[in-house]
């Protein structure tokens, strides 16, 4: 087995992703994925349902969607440091953060 | 029976819900069920109530404590402290005392008091649901809420010279209180809140052990530091671990339901 069909199993949707995006390189192929994750994470937290799928990098969070209020921004926190085993520092967090949900996503990839 | 009343506590009255048979509950196990505080504690209302209620149904003594300074026992927040809730837990184990083996549920940061109880007790189940299992954390997330609000108040106001989390943790050590999310943290809470870990706690004095974690799926493995705990524990010990598919209902937006970890947690406790 290739290293490549190893990463392929492991990140199952890098395929779909470049599928869709096909120029895109393995960095940001993995970025999607990513993506997707944070998505679902802020859906959960947020219990946005199939609103969750609607939701797109340029998506702003802060002031656009009414359930992210202070203890959203605490519950999104937690969830992505217990489910991506990343470490927020808390000086690290700002209102750009999250801004969008792509400034969400390219912080959590700061921090893998 | 259901029951709901104040109790003379010594911080003031204690005010206590629960089950208690109409006549003779000795010999009978006693359930006390520890909740997590401030906003994650009105969250968990329903799984909280879902618990007494199953397992009075049951036919087992069931008490709800409501620690001082946190609900509707006396007290304000900003008074409370581990001590002050250390002696309504204790206190409230008088007023049930028994001679049926006791059983201890806790959530969030009332798994850590329940396990700092069973430093002090004989416990014959100890059932901790999704536990904070260090006090930093807890103390963390009371201080990410208020830096929150400051994000929340900046976008408004586009203002710039956010609090940082130094600035409030140097507070807090100063000895000045810091009000997160409506409740006034005091600078001797905070320090005590710190210092309560379960690294540190034996359960030498527990006979069984239940560990419940709450994810988007039952296959999601464990916290690592979740399975540490439980690798150290489960050497002597009879442990088990449960995960338990469904929203983590103390931090969302709105109620969610999750009768599964009530259903599970009473099924555990109710084995034999």
């Amino acid at each position: 087995m290739l290293p490549q069909d190893v990463h392929c199993l492991r990140f199952g949707s890098v395929i779909i992703a470049g599928l869709i995006l096909p120029n895109f390189s393995k960095a940001e192929a993995v970025l999607m994925v990513t993506f997707e994750q944070v998505r679902q994470i802020v859906g959960d937290v947020l219990q946005l349902g199939d609103r969750t799928e609607g939701l797109q990098p340029e998506t702003a969070l802060l002031g656009n969607i009414p359930e992210f209020d202070s203890m959203a921004v605490v519950g999104v926190i937690t969830a992505l440091e217990e489910q991506l085993g990343i470490v927020v520092e808390d000086d690290d967090i700002s209102g750009e953060i999250f801004e969008t949900l792509g400034n969400l996503t390219e912080f959590v990839n700061s921090k893998l | 029976m259901r029951f709901a009343r104040f109790i003379e506590g010594p911080n003031g009255l204690l005010f206590c819900t629960g089950y208690q048979p109409a006549h003779g509950s000795t010999g009978r196990p006693r359930v006390m069920i520890l909740p997590p505080f401030g906003e994650e504690m009105n969250k968990s209302r329903h799984v909280l109530a879902a618990l007494v209620r199953q397992l009075g149904d049951a036919g087992l003594v069931v008490i709800l404590g409501d620690l001082s300074g946190t609900g509707d026992s006396g007290g304000e927040f900003a008074e409370a402290s581990i001590g002050r809730w250390r002696a309504d837990i204790e206190t409230l184990l008088e007023e049930f005392a028994g001679t049926g083996p006791l059983k201890l549920i806790g959530l969030r940061f009332g798994a850590l008091l329940a396990a700092d109880t069973a430093q002090r007790h004989q416990v014959d189940q100890l059932a901790l649901l999704h536990p904070v299992s260090d006090g930093r954390q807890q103390l963390t997330q009371l201080l990410r809420l208020r830096l929150a609000a400051g994000l929340m108040g900046n976008k408004m106001s586009n203002g710039q010279g956010s609090e940082r989390m130094v600035d409030l943790t140097a507070r807090l050590a100063a000895g000045e209180g810091v009000e997160a999310a409506g409740y006034l943290l005091s600078s001797a809470l905070a320090k005590e809140m710190q210092a309560l870990r379960l690294e540190d706690m034996s359960l030498d004095n527990c006979k069984r052990l239940a560990w419940f974690e709450v994810a988007p799926a039952a296959d999601r493995p464990l916290m690592p530091v979740s399975q540490r705990l439980l690798d150290r524990w489960g050497e002597r010990l009879d442990t088990r671990v449960e995960v338990i598919a469904c929203d983590q209902f103390w931090i969302t937006q709105e109620i969610a339901p999750c009768a599964r970890l009530a259903d599970r947690v009473c099924q555990w406790l109710l084995r034999d």
